[in-house]
């Protein structure tokens, strides 16, 4: 999206036609608009918002029409309010225009109805469905983050802002056509779900309804274990950073330092701990049952081929053998067996020597299984006594990092109890305290989280067992098959995209974190940007090797969230060069449009930004007053300024206005800022 | 009348093809309706199911 021009006609403080143009060329990519506060700065902003959106977010709603005009009104008549927006995307020529009628009722401003109208011309052509044609170029969702007012950008960069900032990536990804795509197959499973039901035989319990239960109950605690994660590593850092404060207070420096020495090695020991007890689960649970079980088989074995020398399990001829020869009534050799013979009453004694056929298949099974047990590598290479011993072994390390543990537990709390003692009374008692609050707030959360891994490891288990039990429940008819197939496309296509989305989002997020840290570096050397997995802009300082959050000042805040901006504004742009319109919803040119960019700055940061503005995106129109706009800023940014304006305010009461002598100049021509008038209303003037 | 025999007695094969295949329809029918707001967005999909599976 390129803006080209904007026209306001009757538009609030703009009286009649007046228009801003907004082209910019490669090198000079920047529009500046200079006016003082309530001359219709915030207008202009709100301008571009009504007009592509019909939505107005900081002005009063119910006075559109601009003032002068409507108290030229007679009572019952209308007058015509117009915002028009001419852009280029895409290689297309676009002119939005938002229209309504304004009628006086009674001195109040009220729409006329049915008067409203939104046209979007494409390449000179009446589009049939502007709505959708705006959306695609830029979706709602998206412009806070490219039309917004400098001086509240800063809270992106807070944490309570995760949400905009997560929201934005997303938005930017076009990411919703995933959450809604999963949210319709979560539907469609259920339902699909339901009609398997329907059609299965109604006595046998479908495993297809455990699996959805057991589905959503997976799913209920990954969210809490989620959530329950966040806050422990929220507590964490919280913790940290309570630590290098307590550092920095000089008699418990000392102390400090050795408390996070140990806690260091504590957490080495834990880790060592963790892989020693994992390691051992894994030698148990692999050759357990091979160092026990052998010894039993081989005496198993030696007890069933006694049997079969006694003639008391299997020998060879098969009960069903001797049934079929009776039956039949002839010997294999050809030999007649007539009922009763002598043939006859061998065969049937015979009988009654074999053994039933459960049990020769049982012995057979059986037979078979030892033998193979027997042969195998692994019950060769598994000795009992070897193993014992490595359990042994096992034990004997457990109980020395345990000891080891114990120690450092005990050095700490005696650490715990000087550093109390010397923090009595001061102003650091406050943060040892807050300390031991976090730390147990931090155990009960681990614990916790220990609780939801083990429920999440059962389900888990529980979803493999209906796994199995589904591949075992054959579909008895077509129809059922039919009905599980289908059901089954929903669920591997509802992981398949669950997967794809969070791996994509992931992707993203790394990829932006990169450019706001880029961006942000080259503005504030001192600290870093990124967002990290939280989704939060965060600003740190690298403390022996940690990035530990930083308290920051508004300026900093704001250069983080400009940047920020500044990077899904270029990532946009190389999606839709790299042709992913189609599929990323956000990729595209964006230009950005803002308020008081400068905000309430010390003027170092106002020249820092100033001084990189340019390279945010490929257009930027700028809206700033005399008191944002000084030497080094009109220096930085000159070199860029495609046009200059100025918006006059015209004050029938300019002795009692406060800016009513200000004035700028621009390329050596003085312009008033406030000028008397018989009535009110800001008039738009081109400087440059 | 054999094709159809045919037809009723063959196994249904839910691979990674036929997954990719439905995702795309899914995503497509989404992005569609993220512009144009289309009612039973559920019920398309439904559809899209059945025709493939059948």
């Amino acid at each position: 999206m390129k803006l080209i021009k904007i026209v306001f006609e009757n538009f609030r403080q703009f009286y009649g036609k007046q228009e801003v143009d907004l082209d910019i060329t490669n090198d000079k990519n920047i529009i500046v608009i200079h006016g003082e506060n309530g001359a219709g700065k915030t207008t202009i902003l709100e301008g571009f918002s009504w007009c592509l959106y019909g939505k107005l977010d900081l002005i009063q709603k119910d006075n559109i029409l601009n003032e002068k005009i409507f108290f030229d009104l007679e009572d019952g008549n209308s007058a015509d309010v117009k915002v028009s927006l001419f852009f280029n995307d895409r290689h297309k020529e676009y002119i939005v225009s938002r229209f309504i009628k304004i009628q006086n009722i009674g001195k109040k401003q009220l729409p006329v109805r049915n008067s409203d109208e939104f046209k979007v011309m494409q390449d000179g052509n009446i589009s049939s469905n502007p709505k959708t044609v705006i959306d695609k170029i830029m979706s709602r969702d998206l412009k806070k983050y490219f039309f917004f007012d400098g001086e509240r950008i800063d809270k992106l960069a807070k944490p309570e802002s995760a949400k905009d900032i997560e929201e934005g990536i997303k938005n930017i990804m076009g990411i919703s056509v995933y959450e809604k795509a999963i949210s319709h197959l979560k539907q469609v499973s259920k339902e699909l779900s339901e009609e398997l039901k329907k059609v299965s035989p109604e006595n046998s319990v479908s495993p297809y309804e455990e699996q959805q239960q057991t589905l959503d109950d997976l799913d209920e605690i990954k969210i809490k274990l989620k959530n329950n994660t966040k806050r422990r590593d929220d507590k964490k850092s919280e913790l940290k950073m309570i630590s290098e404060k307590i550092k920095e207070v000089e008699e418990l420096e000392k102390y400090e330092k050795e408390r996070q020495k140990l806690e260091e090695n504590k957490n080495k020991l834990k880790d060592k701990q963790n892989k020693q007890l994992e390691a051992e689960k894994n030698r148990i649970s692999k050759n357990a049952y091979l160092a026990i079980s052998n010894s039993l088989i081989e005496e198993m074995n030696d007890f069933l081929k006694n049997k079969r020398e006694k003639g008391e399990l299997p020998s060879g001829i098969r009960e069903q053998f001797i049934q079929d020869l009776i039956e039949e009534g002839k010997c294999i050799c050809g030999t007649a067996i007539e009922k009763n013979d002598k043939h006859y009453t061998h065969l049937k004694k015979l009988l009654e020597n074999t053994v039933k056929k459960d049990v020769e298949d049982g012995f057979l099974k059986l037979n078979g299984f030892t033998s193979k047990f027997m042969d195998s590598e692994n019950i060769k290479s598994v000795k009992k006594e070897e193993f014992i011993e490595r359990l042994k072994r096992d034990s004997e390390e457990k109980k020395e990092i345990i000891d080891e543990l114990n120690g450092i537990e005990s050095e700490l709390s005696e650490l715990d109890f000087k550093i109390k003692e010397q923090a009595k009374d001061s102003t650091s008692e406050q943060l040892v305290q807050k300390r031991y609050v976090v730390e147990n707030e931090i155990e009960e959360l681990t614990e916790k989280i220990g609780e939801q891994k083990k429920d999440k490891e059962r389900l888990e288990k529980t979803l493999d067992s209906i796994k199995i039990a589904i591949t075992k429940h054959q579909a008895e008819n077509r129809q059922m098959e039919i009905a599980e197939k289908r059901l089954e496309l929903a669920q591997h296509a509802l992981k398949k995209l669950n997967n794809t989305y969070e791996e994509t989002t992931s992707e993203v997020r790394k990829k932006l974190s990169q450019k706001v840290s880029n961006v942000f570096t080259s503005i504030v050397t001192a600290y870093n940007a990124t967002i990290n997995d939280k989704f939060e802009l965060s600003i740190t300082k690298n403390v022996n090797g940690y990035e530990i959050p930083v308290g920051t000042s508004t300026g900093e805040n704001q250069i983080a969230s400009l940047s920020f901006i500044g990077s899904l504004v270029s990532i946009a742009k190389e999606w839709d060069e790299d042709g992913k319109g189609g599929v990323l919803t956000g990729a595209g040119t964006y230009p950005i449009v803002m308020d008081s960019p400068f905000g309430s700055l010390d003027s170092e940061y106002r020249d820092l930004i100033s001084d990189n503005l340019q390279r945010l995106a490929p257009q930027i129109v700028v809206l700033v007053s005399t008191s944002q706009w000084s030497n080094e800023v009109e220096k930085n940014l000159k070199p860029f300024i495609q046009h200059e304006y100025i918006l006059q305010y015209h004050n029938p009461n300019q002795e009692d206005f406060n800016a009513s002598y200000k004035s700028i100049t621009i390329d050596d021509t003085n312009y008033d800022l406030s000028v008397k008038s018989d009535y009110e209303y800001t008039k738009i003037i081109k400087a440059k | 009348m054999e094709d159809r025999k045919q037809e009723n007695t063959k196994e249904i094969i839910v691979d990674n093809q036929m997954v990719d295949e439905f995702i795309s329809e899914v995503l497509k029918l989404e992005q569609e309706n993220l512009y144009i707001k289309k009612h039973g967005l559920k019920e398309e999909i439904l559809k899209l199911i059945k025709s493939r599976v059948r």
